[in-house]
């Protein structure tokens, strides 16, 4: 048998062709299809009466006084239906139709889509819809996608940009966005991805030669990541004269995207940035993909008790409605019904008031206490090449956070009906093949998450948590799982607590496990360790915090010999006869001061007096 | 009365042994495991003394009740008998015949050789209890799984855990043809004949009937009420009854009760018997063995294209993912408990039960002619997981021995081999480490590809001394179709 894999790879051509196909045959076989029959809107929710068609909010755009809904729909969830049983799909046109008929009745005029929304379907499919209407009823937004290297040439840009003239089927572009801006592509940053995306091959000086011409009417960019690129954009207002910037804003992301990953930028320096040099600002991910209407049901709880008859996603959509310099707020809708509920929110838009404004900050605060992964689910990472579902992965773990299924410990009082409920459902969620456990950690996806998630580490994370669930062993993570941890996150030292929790540490020394000892010594209570190189007093410091294995790449004689009397069970790659201070001149502070001591807690204060002398704490 | 108590136990029975075999979740298991070990071959693999000595004890009471009640087997072809008695006519059908002893010891012999020569695939063919284990997981399973599966649906529509999907698959496709003919011949020669199978091949039946001419108590005829009306022989499904003559051949009746209830003028009773002649031979029917002929259907390749670390161009779509296939192992993958191939291929009785309940897809039958329907374990649908210790839990036969979790956990089946050319950090020059992050014993660890770069791409180093074979790293391996690390068995387990 030949037991190696012949490599079969397909030109991108072909990608997209495969790809394009289904679409292409779909969209054909419904073109010659009636329009389906005219949604009946207001009948499905009868008890709240009628959406009313002529109450819609506009907004002013201040340079070309275009009246633009405050609602703008976003084209990048589609509806689909399934045509294969291994995700392949074909966007649903008929019920696109639907959906933009709706639309369009109700006043909504800004559609925003882009070439790679919908695995590159999305345009065409638009187009389709909104030809069928009178082109001044509305304004369409479309962007420069290039992300992938390949497509970074001129030629290849410029392709793109008519492209998207054709499949929208208009001479016009109202609403012109580079994509992404501040996301790094491959080895490049955020600043050299930019450069070489519409600096470097001139594309955007063609645009702005677009513009001029009339064929774009408004040039603006969508922002993501890295706030050098945001800011070096704006400082260049002068010249680039941008009618418009796209930026992520929401109630949880106005104060807290900086915590949620310190590579963000907080909505309240973004928006304020654009307010004071009068920039219209275009909202996305208003609903954070769903998160702050899927929230935990305590956070559910509280916004259903102030508004009962609102649903929770209507907070989130007036919320970012409120802000006086928003030209429009975009959500991408799959459904009527979640498009009916936008409607209601913003036929007219009803001002949130200061005190509810405040609620919704504090409900962000009491959002952050779920650790819920930060995915919205665009499938910017897609298609991973070893098939995993990251968005898949990432929204089941959320959902059981926020139903209450992720049991911290064995000693949960529901653990066995919660371990059961998220087991069951991961498995119905995502099919296993395609499972945290099959991520490779290649890092492929990293640099296209627009909320700059760390993929492989997260599912990593998914996965040994699924694995200590499945072996039931709530408390005990994998030494060596533990281990690579430290190894692939170049931490100096990570924890498994007892209840499976991990974390890891950066300061030099010993200063992370002493800081543990003093200031939350139950994290290390019967915990495993990972360390990179442990010496006696680092030993004396676990000892003395009941850690229970530890595993480091560098140990000395002394420490293996203190631990394993101890009875800590100790695993290691080498050992050595003594550290040496950093200059080399002779034993490590740490370790000549605790050479003589025999007992733990006597090391634990002159390691104290030590690291407070040399002010390392 | 008695027909009626032997029907009523025997449906206990059979529904138990049926039920362990459909029972994916494992939880019967522990309140019906006995009912297994009982079964007559797998006790003798199992060296199961009490269980054999108690066997042979109760056909010396009471006769073949053994075939009547305990042997699934039997109860399904009487099922198939019963279906076939739709009409009062078609249940008089039967007539006495002499038994076809040349084929009935001759197949014994050949049993009995194959059971000490080791050959398992032939013992495993015509054990009773095999195929009846064989019929179970081939043809009943998949409908049962069928109906959870919808039943799971419907949870999952009204968000309840209840029930899980689960996967179903021919495991073996030769093996499930031969459970079909299996079933297929059973049924036609139970419909027309009753127990033809039991009285010519099963070895089980001929050594019960060995013992059984010699038991305490059996249907005996009193010539005094007798007739000769040939009523009784027309009901006797083992048609050992010659009523004309007014004798029962004891070795081949099942003791099923049926004859007493059947004579009308209460010449038949269940007591002590006086002295008995012996009656003579007919022709019977012959399970042809076709091997061979399966084997050359050994399931065919598929070949489809796959988009190996496309460039992204668009955003969503899922990556296609090949199926894997199994690798060439040099010696084949048993489960930890089994001590070693040579003791597992001569105590497995190819029964199936612990591939109907490996919860991983691990275990499937062999299509080696040397284990043929012997379990065999590959890693494409999952791994031998650590928590897991099912397989040897139920295994009657002792053939893979019981073990706890602790155990498991340090009983080397087998090595993993790195394979160079399939693995991706050669193919695709990406960083993975996926095997090695997966590895419950931490016997691979990620080398620098360049010895003289620590930061180059890291490639896995197994140390075969501290792995255990559980195939965590072949199944979680990004190489498809065949994974760049594989695990190949060891002859002899051993204890890390």
């Amino acid at each position: 048998m030949d037991m190696n894999n012949k490599k079969i790879s397909i030109s991108r051509r072909d990608f997209l062709r495969r790809l394009g196909l289904g679409s292409a045959v779909s969209a054909a076989a419904l073109a010659g299809c009636k329009p389906g029959e005219k949604s009946s809107v207001g009948q499905a929710t009868l008890a709240q009466g009628p959406i009313p068609t002529d109450q819609m909010t506009y907004r002013l755009n201040p340079k070309t006084n275009e009246k633009v809904s405050i609602l703008g729909y976003g084209c990048m969830r589609w509806p689909t239906v399934p045509t294969g049983p291994d995700g392949q799909d074909e966007i649903d046109q008929e019920m696109v139709n639907q959906l933009i008929d709706t639309a369009l009745e109700h006043g909504v005029n800004y559609f925003d889509t882009s070439p790679a929304y919908c695995k590159g379907r999305s345009e065409k499919a638009t187009g389709i819809a909104l030809s069928r209407h009178p082109r001044d009823s509305y304004f369409i937004a479309t962007k420069l996608s290039n992300f992938a290297p390949s497509t970074w040439g001129r030629k290849e840009s410029l392709e793109m940009y008519h492209n998207s003239f054709k499949l929208l089927q208009v001479d016009k572009i109202d609403y012109l966005l580079l994509h992404g801006v501040g996301m790094s592509a491959g080895e490049y940053n955020g600043m050299e991805a930019f450069q070489k995306r519409y600096i470097d091959n001139g594309v955007l000086d063609y645009l702005l030669e677009e513009r001029k011409a009339g064929r774009i009417g408004n040039l603006g960019f969508s922002y993501h990541g890295d706030i050098e690129v945001f800011d070096y954009l704006l400082s260049q207002n002068d010249k680039y004269n941008w009618d418009f910037v796209q930026i992520q804003l929401n109630y949880l992301d106005w104060k807290h995207a900086k915590e949620i990953n310190k590579r963000n930028t907080n909505a309240e320096y973004l928006y304020n940035e654009l307010a004071s040099r009068q920039i219209p600002a275009v909202i996305m991910e208003p609903l954070l993909g769903g998160r702050l209407a899927k929230v935990h049901d305590h956070v559910a709880e509280r916004l259903q008790q102030r508004e009962p008859e609102r649903s929770v996603a209507s907070w989130a959509f007036r919320y970012a409605g409120t802000h006086p310099d928003v030209l429009t707020v975009l959500s991408g809708m799959t459904y009527m019904e979640h498009l009916e509920d936008n409607l209601r929110s913003f036929c007219p838009l009803k001002p949130l008031t200061e005190d509810e404004m405040n609620f919704l900050y504090e409900t962000a605060d009491l959002m952050m206490q779920y650790p819920t992964i930060p995915c919205n689910d665009c499938k910017y990472c897609m298609p991973c090449p070893y098939g995993i579902d990251i968005p898949g992965v990432f929204l089941h773990y959320n959902k059981c956070v926020n139903e209450g299924n992720v049991p911290k410990n064995g000693q949960d009082p529901n653990y066995r009906a919660a371990r059961r409920a998220f087991l069951v459902s991961y498995d119905r969620a995502v099919p296993t093949l395609r499972q945290a456990d099959h991520c490779t950690a290649c890092g492929q996806c990293v640099p296209h998450c627009p909320q700059l998630i760390d993929i492989p580490g997260q599912m990593m994370r998914i996965d040994m948590f699924v694995e200590s669930m499945k072996q039931d062993k709530m408390n005990v993570v994998d030494l060596a799982t533990l281990h690579s941890i430290l190894k692939e996150g170049n931490h100096s030292l990570a924890v498994a607590t007892v209840d499976g929790a991990i974390s890891t540490y950066d300061s030099p020394g010993v200063v992370d496990l002493y800081k543990l000892n003093v200031e939350s010594p139950e994290i290390l209570k019967g915990s495993l360790v990972a360390d990179k190189i442990v010496g006696k007093g680092a030993a004396a410091l676990m000892v003395e915090g009941r850690v229970k294995c530890v595993q480091t790449e560098v140990i000395t004689r002394e420490a293996v010999e203190y631990l394993r009397n101890h009875g800590v069970e100790v695993k290691y790659d080498q050992v050595i006869d003594s550290i040496t201070n950093r200059a080399g001149t002779g034993l490590c502070p740490v370790e000549s001061r605790c050479k003589s001591i025999e007992r733990s807690d006597e090391c634990l204060t002159t390691i104290g007096e030590f690291l407070r002398e040399s002010k390392l704490i | 009365m008695l027909r009626k108590i032997r029907i009523i136990v025997a449906t206990l029975f059979f529904l138990g042994i049926t039920l362990l075999f459909l029972d994916f979740t494992g939880a019967v298991h522990s309140w019906l495991g006995w009912m297994a070990k009982i079964q007559f071959l797998p006790a003798v693999l199992a060296l199961n003394v009490g269980v054999v000595v108690l066997l042979l004890a109760i056909t010396l009471l009471f006769g073949r009740v053994y075939c009547s009640v305990i042997c699934p087997l039997g109860v399904l072809q009487d099922i198939f008998t019963r279906l076939g008695a739709y009409s009062k006519k078609r249940k008089y059908r039967f007539s006495y015949s002499p038994a076809v002893k040349w084929l009935r010891y001759g197949v014994f012999v050949l049993f009995f050789i194959a059971l000490v020569a080791g050959i398992g695939s032939f013992v495993a063919l015509l054990a009773p209890y095999s195929s009846y284990g064989r019929i179970a997981q081939n043809l009943f399973s998949p409908v049962v799984i069928a109906i959870n599966n919808v039943a799971a649906d419907i949870a999952e529509y009204h968000n309840s855990y209840a029930f899980y999907t689960k996967d179903t698959w021919i495991k073996a496709m030769p093996v499930f043809i031969i459970a079909v003919v299996t079933f297929v011949t059973l049924f036609v020669l139970a419909w027309r004949n009753g127990r033809t199978y039991c009285n010519t091949i099963c070895p089980v039946g001929t050594v019960l009937g060995f013992f059984s001419r010699f038991s305490w108590l059996s249907p005996v005829i009193d010539t005094s009420k007798c007739n000769a009306c040939g009523l009784c022989s027309k009901r006797c499904k083992a048609a050992c009854i010659d009523g004309k003559n007014h004798t029962i051949d004891y070795s081949r009746c099942v003791a099923c009760m049926d004859c007493i209830d059947t004579c009308t003028h209460g010449a038949i009773s269940y007591t002590k018997r006086r002295k008995q002649v012996e009656p003579v031979a007919v022709e019977a029917e012959k399970s042809a063995d076709n091997r061979r002929s399966f084997l050359a259907i050994v399931g065919g390749a598929v070949v489809a294209s796959t988009i190996k670390a496309e460039e992204k161009t668009v955003d969503g779509g899922l990556a296609v993912i090949l199926d894997k296939k199994i690798p060439e192992r040099k010696t084949p993958l048993v489960p930890a408990g089994s001590q070693s191939l040579k003791h597992f291929r001569q105590h497995c009785t190819g029964c199936q039960l612990c591939v109907s309940q490996c919860p991983n897809d691990v275990l499937r039958p062999s299509t080696d002619l040397r284990s043929f329907m012997q379990p065999v374990m590959s890693y494409e649908r999952g791994y031998c997981r650590p928590e897991c210790t099912r397989c040897s839990q139920v295994c009657p036969a002792g053939a893979i021995k019981p073990i706890d979790v602790a155990e498991k956990s340090s009983i080397s089946i087998g090595h993993a081999v790195w394979v160079k050319s399939n693995c991706i950090v050669l193919t695709d020059g990406v960083s993975c480490g996926n095997c090695a992050r997966h590895c419950p014993s931490g016997a691979i660890t990620m080398v620098p590809l360049d010895s003289n770069d620590p930061e180059s791409l890291k490639i896995p180093s197994v140390n075969a001394e501290k792995c255990i074979g559980c195939g965590a790293c072949e199944y979680v391996c990004p190489a498809r179709p065949f994974s760049a690390i594989y695990v190949e068995g060891n002859l002899q387990h051993r204890i890390i």
